[in-house]
Parts: structure tokens; sequence; C-alpha cells
């Protein structure tokens, strides 16, 4: 069995813009599964990918309802992955910028992530074993 | 000799870094440093010629599995592995410097 780490990936796509949010989700998925303590420092657009207001909607091109069209959301990512972490004996800190969610109005989040400063993000990088930066374009 | 994880995600018809990341690889390898290159999302429509001068100079080239079938990519140029994502979880934690381009 492996050992655990701590790792920290640091996010700026905003939702449904890149498959590098895909990426990252695959990434977070396999290290929570591995019961590694996380750190996620969110910033940019990537403050959205928490936002507890996320609906699903309906698509009348498709003649579907929302429960049909079932669309992803994101929140419901990172609630799945706060949930593997837990399961598999790991943590998830999820940090969200407080400038950037300032400046974008993005401070309704679900529960079990943060508000967090470029100071949590030095934390996490002097406290982590490794970690990753995904940038956007 | 530290281990190198470079990250490509685009294509090089969408991009200048595709090209950038593989001459950081090449660049990196010719120092004598131990150097893959992950391949994921659009990195993968790379072909055999373009990656040609980085396995020359021995870059290993790696090619997440998921993209492939994404992109319903099912022969890959010669040299280049099909991998899990698992690979580079399994670098970070072993203290690689994985960077994503």
């Amino acid at each position: 069995m492996k050992s655990r780490r701590t790792l920290t990936f640091v996010l700026m796509d905003a939702p449904y813009e890149s498959a590098r949010t895909t990426t990252a989700m695959r990434l977070l998925n396999l290290a929570a599964l591995r019961g590694h303590e996380i750190n996620v420092f969110a910033y940019e657009g990537a403050v959205y990918l928490t936002g507890r207001q996320q609906t699903q909607h309906p698509n009348p091109v498709h003649a579907n309802n929302d429960t049909e069209e079932n669309h992803p959301l994101p929140k419901e990512w990172v609630q799945a992955l706060l949930n593997c972490a837990e399961a598999n004996g790991g943590t998830l800190d999820w940090a969200n910028c407080g400038l950037c969610v300032d400046e974008r109005g993005a401070s309704e989040t679900i529960e079990g992530v943060r508000r967090g400063t470029p100071a949590d993000l030095l934390d996490f990088l002097n406290r982590s074993d490794n970690a990753l930066v995904i940038p956007t374009r | 000799m530290r281990d190198y994880v470079l990250i490509l995600s685009h294509s090089t018809l969408e991009s200048v870094d595709a090209q950038r990341g593989l001459s950081l690889a090449i660049d990196l390898a010719l120092q004598g440093e131990e150097v893959t290159l992950y391949l994921v999302q659009n990195g993968v429509f790379a072909s055999e010629d373009w990656l040609r001068p980085a396995l020359a100079s021995g870059v290993r080239v790696l090619a997440d599995e998921f993209s492939l079938q994404e992109r319903g990519i099912s022969r890959r140029p010669v040299n280049v592995q099909a991998s899990p994502l698992d690979f580079v979880l399994d670098r970070l934690e072993a203290g690689a410097q994985v960077i994503w381009h």
C-alpha cells in the first residue's frame, strides 16, 4: 500500500471552458481514492467550480426536461471528491482564492470548501510533498 | 539526475505551447535528466514525425488512455505507449517535477 502524501493542486479554469477541468478532476479523484492529504487552491475562474447555485436546466432542442438532460454540475464533482477523500481515509482542503471570489461574486459555495487567500497557497506548497499547477491558456 | 514529467495537453495546431514543451523535454533529456512526455487531451494528436526528436533524445512518451479513447485514436505513433492517468499521480507521489503545458 502506498504511503500517504500531501499533494497540492492549483486550478485556474472556469467550469465548462476547458478539458483541463476534466483532467484535473480525474487526478483529484485518483488522489482521493489513494487516501492522500489533498490541497486544492482554486483561483481565477476555478472559484466557480464550487458554486452552490449551479442548477439543472431543461433542453428544449433535445426535448429533455431537466432530469432527462442531467447536465453535469461541477459542484457535484467537488462534493463527490470530498466524500471520496473522507471515505478513503484522506482529506481534501479546497480553498477558493478570496480575491478572485470577490471579483467574481462567487462567494456562495457548497459546504466543505472554504474561502482562502494567496497565503493559503504558500502554506499548501510549503507543507506539500509535491504540487501540480494546471495553468489556463 | 532528476525525474521530470512534462504534461502536454495541446495539439501543435492549437498552441505553440506544444512545441515549447517538446523543446524543453529535449533540452532536459540532453542534459542527462530523466524525462517523460505525458500526452493528454489534444496532446495525443502528436504525430510520429513531431515526436521523433524527443524520442531520439531519450525522452519517454506516454499517451493518456482516456484521451485516446475520447478521440477515437486506436493507432499510436511508434514507441508511444498508452498509459492510465495513474502514471501522473505515481510520479507526483515519487517526488518527480511535474509540469503542465
